[in-house]
């Protein structure tokens, strides 16, 4: 049996535990007194200040959800010297607490990003406990608050579609990088100091204007100095090892001035691993890169049949091609004098000495550098039984 | 009863029946009926019985005559009390089996269960002949507790009946079982049982000890009155005994150092102690392959989890954690949560309610009227609630899992105590978030460890730890290694 002041002594212990509520720390609030922060732009506004515009979630205003309004999202724009009154100023229109947890991308103006720091726009970011660090972002060609302008085609909002966006570009195509807010902070910290943020830009085709993500923004110490070109960027992500998946176009001719349509072989990037080896060569560092990358056809238009000698010599041109890109890529990083791929950290690392040596004049060090490629390919699959263009009939070859 | 029970019967048939008229006076079933017999139909005799519970269609007077005279004597009509009192005081052989008594109360105690009692004119005992036995229901397939696989033999009324299944299926001399009365107005026949050589004598001692405190006063209708009569913590949520109405459990229970008890009038057999992990296994847990009833516990644990935890979980989660559900999940529940006029904890107060409600209302009604209540029920609970924006689709969602899962559980008296548990969880997630529900699990844990059942810690074999009980608990290993052990008597 329990005692009486066993019981007391209970009741008490709730009693202290409740009075923790009295303190009101803590930060309940009911999901419909929130507004949800889907996406952020970051802008350039008159006299100097930040122009922020934040995407929020919009929930359909009829009850059961059936019905979609024609826009699941609203953009609140606001102006202020730092961001984080311009965030607070959020709450003067939205009568919501902006809820940061769920943001999906965040947007910043090549302009802006160009004039500041993006590490230090961003600091309320990095120091609130609601954002999340793996939250994405952009660097816009333009003004960032029109990309939020712009209709979803599925998602819900637009924000989420740059999300979705910016990580399949990266991982399908190769053609843009994936960076969040923990990367850029740990890119920009780093001795090379850096980043790659993907480049959203609007792309016309036959009239019409769509939001494409591709190349990326090159940041120097957090502020953005040049955007490298899908095509360049793909060799540098080669180069660097960052890349995933993608397409490599292998040109039947050696011929640059050839017809390409249909002249060309094409192969899917399955895994690709790059060793960097960085060598003082004298006043200046010899680089050398080992591509290991294995591959499937997805294309065999150039009209051999693939028995040894031609698979060889398929191998041959798509090792070709692939040190080709990276060539042309380290030639535009060299020229440009910017470290993208992170020799400066491996300097760093491994001789430490010559680091602290060169690194006042690193830009300049870097594009002395000379370099040599090498790509081994391994061709995993044909995609049929016998590895032969599609467009043959018995007999042919 | 005191007066009467050291009264002993009258010679004469005249007293006897004042008597009886006197004690059993407007007890309209009572039936009294004077015979005649012997040369000349000059001496008399009376049987007694209540109709509404014994046989009356056996005339045992006649039968009695009967076998006098085929006995002995030749006619019937030569019959005199005194070569019946000759007879049945010598144990002559009878078609029908009758007790001779001499005392009011254990006349009275026959007459009350049933028995025809005849007086005889001139001799100072009363014949009482065993009734036929009453109808009772048939042995079926319990409701309560069906299975897929394995015996269907549930119990029924009928205490002897009961123990007799129990006796066929544990053929020992170990199988103890121990009858007592309960007294007061109801005198309920009680049976206890046990495998002598099985159960922990300790246990034994003090679940007698606290028998006695239902011995003579109480009037037991139902094996759940003694429960509560012996349970350590009475005003505890969790259930301290496990009730079957199988007679395999039982029998299974014995073998594993269980005491059963049983009451006349009630299929409700009562296993003590019942510990935590015993109230989530069920008897088809060994009729299964060993992997699928693995995964079952599993799935009850999981359950017994989803049940406690997932209103509060779910308030806790949508009012200060935010940030923990994926973005997609969230915009829905965003969506399906605009427009409702209460916040979570109230919301899902209301909609546990109305489920509890509904619950109540399916039992209690009869069987064909409680269909047209869950269907208007789910009607109301489900579409009706979140068209008319009292609730959102993610909380009827939550609760309906959160009533499966406590239907999953295999005894009932379990389910409901969880249901009551998460009421108070649910404030506490809705006023502290995690932290709150993170202290409701603290005063579970601290209730149920210090929680006995017959004095064994309730969360036996795991605190304490016991390693060769544990093989049948959260997991169940096989079977030959679970029989092929001996037995030990248990130290709990």
């Amino acid at each position: 049996m329990m005692s009486r002041y066993a019981i007391i002594g209970r009741l008490v212990l709730v009693a202290a535990l409740l009075s923790a509520l009295l303190a009101g720390c803590g930060d309940r609030a009911e999901i419909p007194q929130k507004g949800f922060v889907m996406g952020l732009a970051l802008d350039e506004a008159p006299e100097g200040r930040i122009g922020l515009t934040v995407q929020i979630f919009k929930p359909s205003q009829s009850i059961t959800g059936r019905s979609k309004p024609a826009k699941s999202y609203i953009n609140i724009h606001t102006d202020d010297e730092s961001v984080i009154e311009a965030v607070r100023d959020i709450t003067i229109h939205l009568g919501r607490k902006a809820q940061w947890s769920h943001m999906r991308i965040i947007l910043v103006s090549e302009q802006l990003a160009r004039k500041h720091s993006l590490m230090s726009l961003l600091d309320f970011l990095y120091r609130d406990h609601e954002p999340r660090l793996t939250t994405h972002m952009f660097v816009t060609k333009g003004e960032a608050a029109h990309y939020m302008d712009i209709a979803p085609y599925i998602e819900n909002s637009v924000s989420q579609q740059y999300f979705l966006s910016e990580q399949s570009s990266h991982e399908m195509t190769g053609k843009s990088v994936a960076a969040n807010l923990l990367q850029l902070a740990l890119q920009s910290r780093s001795p090379s100091a850096v980043a790659m943020i993907p480049y959203l830009y609007e792309q016309k085709t036959r009239g019409e204007t769509f939001p494409a993500a591709a190349g990326a923004a090159l940041l120097v110490d957090g502020r953005a100095k040049e955007i490298i070109p899908s095509k360049l960027l793909e060799g540098v992500q080669l180069l660097g090892n960052g890349y995933k998946n993608g397409i490599v176009e292998v040109p039947c001719s050696a011929d640059p001035n050839a017809e390409r349509a249909l002249y060309e072989d094409s192969v899917e990037m399955l895994s690709t691993k790059t060793a960097m080896r960085v060598q003082p060569a004298g006043d200046h560092l010899h680089l050398t890169f080992r591509l290991q990358a294995t591959t499937a056809l997805s294309e065999l238009v150039c009209g051999q049949s693939l028995n040894q000698k031609g698979e060889l010599e398929l191998r041959r041109r798509i090792e070709k091609k692939l040190e080709q890109m990276m060539s042309e890529s380290m030639e535009w990083l060299l020229q440009k004098q910017i470290d993208a791929i992170g020799v400066g950290n491996r300097l760093f690392e491994r001789q430490t000495k010559l680091w602290r040596q060169w690194k006042p004049d690193w830009p300049q060090q870097f594009a002395r550098s000379t370099y040599e490629v090498h790509a081994d390919v391994t061709i995993l699959t044909s995609g049929t039984n016998v590895g032969k263009p599609i467009d043959k009939r018995q007999g042919d070859s | 009863m005191a007066a009467i029970a050291a009264e002993h019967l009258s010679k004469s048939l005249s007293a006897s029946l004042d008597r009886l008229r006197d004690v059993y006076r407007q007890c309209g079933d009572l039936e009294i009926k004077d015979w005649r017999y012997g040369p000349n139909l000059k001496h008399r005799a009376a049987s007694v019985y209540f109709k509404t519970i014994s046989d009356s269609s056996t005339n045992h007077m006649k039968s009695v005559l009967q076998d006098l005279s085929n006995h002995m004597i030749g006619p019937g009509l030569d019959v005199t009390p005194d070569m019946l009192r000759l007879f049945f005081g010598a144990h002559g052989v009878s078609a029908e089996s009758a007790s001779m008594e001499r005392e009011w109360s254990a006349v009275d105690r026959l007459l009350l269960q049933g028995y025809m009692v005849l007086l005889i004119d001139g001799w100072d005992r009363a014949l009482c002949f065993e009734p036929k036995k009453m109808e009772t229901r048939q042995v079926g397939e319990p409701e309560t507790e069906p299975v897929v696989q394995g015996p269907r033999e549930g119990t029924v009324e009928d205490l002897n009946k009961n123990i007799g299944m129990i006796r066929k299926r544990l053929q020992t001399p170990a199988l103890k079982f121990q009858f007592f009365r309960a007294g007061g107005h109801s005198n309920t026949r009680i049976a206890y049982g046990y495998l002598d050589d099985v159960v922990d004598p300790a246990v034994l001692t003090e679940f007698e000890r606290r028998l006695q405190r239902c011995k003579g006063k109480g009037d037991i209708i139902d094996t759940s009155y003694i429960e509560e009569v012996i349970e350590d913590r009475p005003l505890s949520p969790f259930p301290q005994f496990r009730y079957t109405e199988r007679t395999d459990t039982a029998a299974a229970a014995m073998i594993n150092g269980k005491i059963v008890l049983l009451v006349e009038g009630s299929g409700s057999i009562l296993i003590c102690p019942g510990l935590l992990f015993d109230l989530l296994q069920s008897s088809e847990d060994y009729y299964q392959r060993v992997l699928v009833s693995n995964f079952i516990r599993w799935l009850r644990l999981v359950a017994l989890m989803i049940a406690i935890s997932l209103p509060s979980l779910y308030i806790a989660i949508s009012t200060f954690h935010t940030e923990l559900i994926p973005t997609v999940l969230l915009l829905a529940i965003v969506d399906s949560r605009e427009g409702i006029p209460f916040g979570a904890f109230v919301e899902a107060v209301i909609m546990v309610f109305f489920f509890e409600l509904l619950k109540e209302a399916g039992i209690r009604l009869p069987r064909n009227v409680g269909s047209a209540v869950s269907i208007v029920g789910a009607l109301v609970i489900g579409e009706a609630a979140i068209n008319a924006g009292i609730a959102s689709p993610i909380m009827v969602v939550i609760v309906s899992l959160t009533g499966i899962a406590s239907f999953s559980l295999p005894q009932y008296n379990l389910s409901i105590a969880l249901r009551l548990i998460q009421f108070p969880l649910m404030a506490l997630s809705s006023l502290l978030g995690g932290f709150g529900i993170l202290l409701g699990y603290l005063f579970i844990w601290l209730h149920l460890v210090t929680l006995t059942s017959l004095g064994v810690p309730y969360l036996t074999p795991i605190a304490p730890w016991k390693a060769d009980q544990f093989r049948d608990t959260l997991i169940r290993t096989k079977l030959p290694a679970l029989i092929r052990r001996p037995r030990p008597r248990r130290s709990t």
